[in-house]
């Protein structure tokens, strides 16, 4: 799966966990700034977790600040 | 820095009289001990204030510095149970400092003070501090990678006011499991924005990561369903107080206690919690 692959993919679970448009969205973007708060965070983490199957370790959960942070810690997995 | 005096009103500062109503009557609000199926809270809470003790290795003779010291129910047992002649508390709370100082339990003396940033002259033999720790560090400064940085100057202010051969007997509740969905998340949303706002608790990694180069972790004991447990208690003495806590405080008083203390006995149930405590002893 490409960069653009799980991007994209967080576009679409975001758009669906807040029910808003996130069409601007980059690997850079700060998830806060986008005004996803720490509950769709959770719900938009374990989405994407459950469509890729596959676990990021609750103890990385709390490093996740930008999208592509978030992007990362599942290529790390998808590559363990 | 975690906690801000704000926020640690909104959990503390309700009123003393409504935590009185369902906690033990020392007013503990952290994790009790149990020692069998049929012990009581009260029973139980000493239980742990025993153990405490034990592991920071208090003697008549040690001045004990309780950080985080709630409303007192460590320094009494203290001064009252171990003949301690001698025992600081510091809390952020004014009114649990207040209430503290008004019992004027011999030898006692509890400071209204952000511990971080407190200064003193004194210097301690023993130390005890009950589920303090997850008031230093906020979620923003967790996300920022500061959390281990900012525990670490925790345990180095101990051990800069304590004397050589000081022990430490710690008490932190912890964060585990992360929940994804379901109504457990909406429900620790909640209680993190609600009842515990700019707090987070600890992973037990990220304490004994944090304890070096200051103190050497000697005993761990961890006390999950001793937590289940004791919330549980504390939600049915709620329950049974329903009627004049509702006419005292009012509804959303009593619904949003409610909605916590069963929040926290599903996440101690689940794994999303857990306590430990810790024996330290210093690094001379």
């Amino acid at each position: 799966m490409s960069d653009k692959d799980l991007l994209q993919m967080f576009k679409v679970v975001a758009e669906r966990v807040d029910k808003k448009s996130f069409a601007d969205i980059t690997r850079e973007s700060v998830i806060t700034d986008l005004g996803v708060d720490s509950l769709s965070m959770m719900q938009i983490v374990g989405e994407m977790e459950t469509e890729l199957d596959l676990q990021i370790p609750d103890e990385d959960l709390v490093e996740i600040v930008t999208v592509g942070d978030l992007c990362a810690k599942i290529e790390n997995r998808m590559g363990a | 820095m975690g906690s801000n005096k704000d926020e640690v009103q909104v959990s503390y500062d309700v009123s003393n009289e409504f935590f009185r109503l369902w906690l033990d009557e020392r007013m503990n609000y952290t994790c009790a001990v149990y020692e069998s199926e049929d012990q009581s809270l009260e029973a139980a809470q000493l239980n742990k204030l025993a153990i405490l003790s034990d592991f920071a290795k208090v003697t008549p003779d040690s001045h004990v510095l309780d950080i985080g010291c709630g409303w007192g129910a460590c320094l009494e047992y203290l001064a009252t149970s171990r003949s301690v002649k001698k025992a600081t508390g510091v809390t952020l709370s004014s009114a649990q400092a207040d209430e503290v100082n008004a019992r004027n339990i011999p030898g006692v003396k509890v400071h209204d003070a952000d511990f971080m940033k407190w200064e003193t002259e004194e210097k301690f033999d023993a130390v005890i501090s009950i589920c303090m720790m997850d008031h230093l560090c906020s979620p923003q400064e967790a996300r920022e990678g500061k959390a281990v940085d900012i525990y670490r100057e925790y345990f180095r202010r101990v051990h800069a006011m304590t004397n050589p051969g000081a022990w430490f007997g710690l008490q932190t509740i912890l964060r585990n499991r992360t929940p994804r969905r379901g109504q457990i998340l909406q429900d620790l949303y909640f209680v993190t924005h609600e009842i515990f706002p700019g707090g987070l608790n600890p992973r037990l990694e990220e304490i004994i990561a944090a304890v070096n180069p200051y103190w050497e972790v000697i005993t761990v004991k961890q006390r999950r369903t001793d937590y289940q447990r004791t919330t549980a208690e504390w939600l049915r003495r709620l329950r049974l107080n329903e009627t004049a806590i509702r006419q005292e405080w009012g509804d959303k008083c009593f619904e949003d206690y409610q909605r916590y203390l069963d929040t926290c006995v599903r996440c101690f149930d689940q794994h999303i919690s857990s306590l430990a405590q810790y024996e330290l002893r210093r690094i001379d």
